[in-house]
């Protein structure tokens, strides 16, 4: 997947997030580096907000770990077994058409659409819902999260 | 039309003088914010406007348990257990899921007859207000019929005019677990108690009389993958209930508790645990979260004082790597002491499953002539596509013959044990096209019916190969353990369809076949007179000749019929009730559809008069 294609915005993402996505992005930056105790505090916002900003359209050094696994086969054959058997099921079909749970290729977030959102999701779940976060249950931790976020990305129609 | 009048309808909202919203107040809002009552006393022009959902949350919410004040059928008495033992003693009664407790859904009435049934019109039609599959199988006791609908809807209805005489809606978490849609197959009646078994895994007992809670039990927490929709069992003093959760990894049971009290009296587990007898079928820890749900409904065998219920699929469906072994006592069925809920037997139909084929679907007790002897037997058109006779006195294996059209996953091995082609099991890049696909065959979501006279059993039947697709499996406590996913071709291709198949239970042999557009998905109900009622999802109430299958009267319903019909008389005159409200998840995933009228109708249909 190339780079220049993943920059540009994705289509129908909707304003409306949920209550556990802002939190995971509040976690998000509070994770993205210890703060320094010296130094103009405005700077280290601004520097913060180009990097998240950066991380969040994909482009620049700090690509997503998902990027980098969408260029390794492996890494993206292992992502669609883990989408087929844990997410797909009786929820997020690999086709389009009426399921229980939002088809995942058409681009239409509901929980956002970055591949940090999707991550986070992933991890988090959506509250209220029957999304159930996964966490740290993932045989590979966090990479196969980004293996999965790399294979709903490969197979996306909208890219 | 529906567009039109949504549109009609935030027309006029949009024409209110305020919001709906304002009429909310500081101090009574359902959030308790006095943000609330501030902003709508004030509106601002820089607030966003309220959308659709929040102005109709803004309205008070109505109340949905209703109760009857004063109470409706005092003038009978609180049923037991003769009246349950023999529950066509009196015609205008339909007091259990099954019909009987041998699961036969067939009723002596004759008042309906192959003459004039082409004359059935609807007596009245009730809107259920719920949506997503209306599976019910109404209980019809001193003049009230009580139907359960989706999202655990209970409704008492006078049974001659449709009049609504008391409702109850179950209280329902958002993060529910249901395996496929907010279902319930239907109510149960003991003593002066309606039971519900619950989309949250509790069974509520409500007074027949006005609707008010009795008591309310909890099964299990629901939060680790448990729901129940099906209808209990009564055998006495207990109902027996089975929850399901096959689809995410729980260990499966069933139960019995005491319907004056709601206090369990036992459990039985369908998964050994470390040092019980099966658990050597489990590789390493898996029977940990080995599924064997029990989600349907058993039988009972007075004769033997034997109690019969079946399971379902190990879990994860899809992919048996991790559980190597038979993984016991999935797929299989159960012979239990009523009393402690102890085993006294099992067969299992389909070892180590990795196709979704449950175990359970409905089972008949029958009796057979072989070699000149009487034998008491179980017959089952289970998922995997046989149907089934076993001995009922030791679970022996009888027969097994093929009742689907197209088969190619197994052929069965004179001791019942299926030889499994090695080419359907499912793959990363599957190309082999597996018949029948994970819904059956036949599925214990609907129930077919068995003629004791003619021999027959009339199973409706979906017609639906898939593509078995596996993936890598990981448990998370209340989510989905599947490791795979059915990738439903035939759906897709519109290839799909189905057929009401009337099988002799004595011979194996087909008898007729009434062949459906779409796969059957509603339940049958037949009679003493020769009749086969039934629905398919073209939304049709169907009457068939039980001898031959033509169709003798349809009606068109509106809504795809995934209930199950029930008969009975009253003032003489018959009477079929029959439900209407499918779901397009289901229809897109089983048949293709994707167009599907939203809601649930009961219809009650009757013969004019003479």
């Amino acid at each position: 997947m190339d780079v220049a294609m993943r920059c540009r915005p994705f289509p129908s993402s909707r304003p409306v997030r949920s209550p556990d996505a802002s939190a995971a992005r509040a976690a998000r930056r509070a994770d993205a580096g210890p703060r320094r105790a010296h130094g103009p505090r405005t700077a280290i916002g601004l520097l913060l907000s180009a990097s998240l900003g950066l991380a969040l359209s994909g482009c620049g050094a700090s690509e997503s770990p998902a990027a980098r696994f969408a260029r390794d086969p492996d890494s993206l054959k292992r992502g669609r077994s883990l989408f087929v058997g844990t997410c797909a099921a009786y929820c997020h079909g690999l086709q389009p058409g009426v399921r229980d749970a939002p088809y995942l290729f058409d681009c239409d977030w509901k929980h956002g659409g970055s591949d940090e959102e999707i991550f986070a999701t992933i991890r988090a779940g959506v509250p209220e819902t029957r999304m159930q976060g996964f966490a740290d249950r993932m045989p590979e931790g966090d990479d196969d999260v980004w293996r999965i976020v790399a294979f709903i990305r490969s197979k996306s129609e909208c890219r | 039309m529906a567009r039109a009048s949504l549109a009609l309808f935030l027309l006029l909202l949009a024409l209110l003088p305020l919001p709906l919203g304002c009429r909310r107040e500081a101090g009574t809002s359902t959030n308790g914010t006095a943000d609330d009552g501030a902003r709508d006393a004030s509106p601002n022009a820089t607030d966003p406007p309220l959308d659709m959902l929040e102005m109709l949350d803004a309205l008070p919410p109505l109340p949905t348990h209703w109760i009857a004040d004063p109470p409706i059928a005092t003038d009978v008495p609180p049923v037991d257990e003769t009246m349950l033992d023999a529950p066509f003693a009196d015609r205008s009664r339909w007091l259990h899921y099954g019909g009987d407790h041998r699961g036969h859904r067939h009723s002596p009435i004759a008042s309906l007859d192959k003459r004039n049934v082409g004359r059935l019109q609807v007596a009245w039609a009730m809107a259920t207000g719920t949506q997503q599959q209306f599976e019910v199988s109404p209980i019809v006791y001193g003049g009230i019929l009580y139907a359960s609908t989706s999202y655990d809807r209970v409704l008492a209805l006078d049974a001659r005019t449709g009049e609504i005489l008391w409702r109850y809606d179950h209280p329902l978490p958002p993060d529910m677990k249901p395996c496929c849609g907010p279902v319930n197959r239907g109510v149960s009646i003991a003593g002066d108690a309606i039971l519900l078994a619950t989309l949250d895994a509790r069974l509520v007992a409500l007074d027949r009389r006005s609707g008010a809670i009795l008591w309310n039990s909890e099964i299990i927490d629901y939060r680790k993958g448990y729901s129940a929709t099906a209808a209990p069992l009564v055998v006495g003093r207990r109902a027996i209930i089975g929850v399901a959760g096959g689809e995410y990894g729980i260990r499966g049971f069933f139960d019995a508790y005491d319907v004056a009290t709601g206090r369990r009296l036992w459990r039985h587990y369908t998964v050994p645990t470390a040092g019980e007898p099966g658990v050597e079928t489990w590789a390493g820890t898996s029977y940990e979260t080995g599924g064997a749900p029990a989600w349907t409904q058993g039988a009972y065998d007075a004769e033997t004082d034997t109690l019969f219920w079946t399971t379902g699929n190990p879990s994860p469906d899809f992919n048996g790597d991790a559980r190597a072994g038979d993984n016991l006592f999935s797929n299989a069925l159960l012979a239990v002491d009523p009393e402690t809920g102890e085993r006294k037997w099992h067969f299992q139909f389909t070892p180590h499953d990795v196709w979704d084929y449950d175990g359970n679907t409905q089972i008949y007790l029958v009796d057979v002539e072989r070699d000149g002897e009487r034998i008491p037997a179980i017959a089952q058109a289970n998922r995997n596509g046989y149907f089934y006779l076993l001995d009922r006195r030791d679970g022996r294996f009888l027969r097994a013959t093929q009742y689907v059209e197209q088969m190619n996953w197994a052929t069965i091995g004179p001791d019942g044990r299926p030889v499994v082609s090695p080419e359907v099991y499912p793959d990363e890049e599957p190309t082999h096209r597996v018949c029948p696909g994970n819904m059956g065959g036949m599925n214990g979501a609907w129930s077919g019916s068995f003629d004791p006279k003619r021999g027959l059993a009339f199973i409706p039947t979906v017609e639906a190969c898939q593509l078995f697709v596996k993936g890598i499996s990981v448990y998370s406590e209340g989510a989905p353990f599947m490791a795979g996913t059915p990738d439903t071709i035939d759906a897709a291709a519109r290839k799909a369809y189905g057929h009401v198949s009337a099988v002799d239970v004595a011979t194996g042999e087909i008898r007729w076949r009434a062949r459906q557009r779409y796969p059957m998905m509603g339940g049958v109900v037949s009679t003493a007179s020769g009749l086969v009622f039934t629905g398919n999802l073209e939304g049709e109430a169907l009457a068939l000749d039980a001898d031959t299958g033509e169709v003798l009267w349809r009606f068109r319903m509106g809504g795809g019929v995934r209930s199950q019909p029930v008969v009975f008389e009253l003032d003489g005159r018959p009477h079929l009730a029959i439900g209407s409200g499918s779901w397009a998840t289901t229809d897109a995933f089983l048949a293709g559809l994707d167009r599907i009228p939203e809601g649930g109708h009961l219809f009650v249909f009757t013969l004019p008069d003479p």
